[in-house]
């Protein structure tokens, strides 16, 4: 399948990268890929005391 | 100079040939001068990420002695307002990720350096999202501190972190501690 051209530049780490949309991808959008992970991840963040972070 | 081009020339053949240049040039393709050149190249990163149309699901092609094994990112919102989870690994048969797998693809630092792009594109399509990210394991966690910790000057310019510690509390990143997650937002 022909992707399309949206592409956009970055630079990280002294070098260029390339984000390119890929369709095929869409169909993650509505879906949890990793369940167990984000149910960990719920209940880390649950715990932690002093939520927001505190600012740089 | 003069002298030392003349030193340099009287020296007698059986110390500077040919050959000794070739045995450096095989050196380079033992293992353990093999992996220290790996590190030297190390957050060279995958040029090229896929995405999805809301950014929400990035994918890349790792390439190593194993073969190509595809890779996805996928930031999935949390209980709490604006925090997405990052969530890393090989894509399975069914389409799920796992993220407990060790490829042994000979990459690791590539594939760091990719997520790290694929985060850094994800806080600036959306500064006001936190992304929330922990290893599988402590050795994991301990991976990405190191590798933060070693970019850290550069990606401060981009992202704001902070760190998860075992107590349950919150703080800004800083390079010497052992943590339990990690947060980062974009500036």
């Amino acid at each position: 399948m022909k992707k399309a051209s949206k592409t956009k530049k970055n630079l990280l780490f002294g070098y260029k990268f390339k984000v390119r949309y890929n369709p095929e991808l869409d169909k993650y959008e509505n879906e949890v890929l990793a369940p167990e992970k984000l149910a960990k991840a719920n209940e880390m963040l649950a715990k932690v005391k002093n939520w927001p972070p505190p600012e740089h | 100079m003069l002298a030392v081009v003349r030193i340099f020339h009287s020296l007698p053949n059986f110390l500077l040939q040919k050959k000794h240049f070739y045995y450096c040039f095989f050196l380079l393709f033992l293992p353990g001068y093999r992996r220290y050149f790996y590190w030297m190249s190390g957050y060279e990163g995958y040029v090229c990420l896929d995405i999805s149309r809301n950014s929400t699901a990035f994918e890349f092609i790792s390439t190593g002695p194993k073969g190509d094994i595809r890779k996805v990112i996928q930031f999935v919102p949390m209980r709490i307002h604006n925090v997405f989870n990052l969530a890393f690994g090989d894509r399975r048969a069914d389409g799920t990720i796992d993220d407990n797998i060790i490829s042994d693809n000979k990459d690791r630092n590539k594939i760091l350096a990719t997520v790290g792009r694929a985060v850094l594109d994800y806080t600036q399509r959306y500064p006001d999202r936190y992304v929330y990210f922990m290893g599988s394991s402590p050795e994991r966690n301990r991976l990405y501190r190191m590798a933060i910790s070693t970019r850290f000057d550069e990606l401060s310019k981009f992202v704001s972190i902070w760190v998860f510690m075992e107590n349950n509390t919150m703080e800004p990143f800083q390079k010497q501690s052992v943590y339990t997650g990690f947060l980062a937002k974009g500036k």
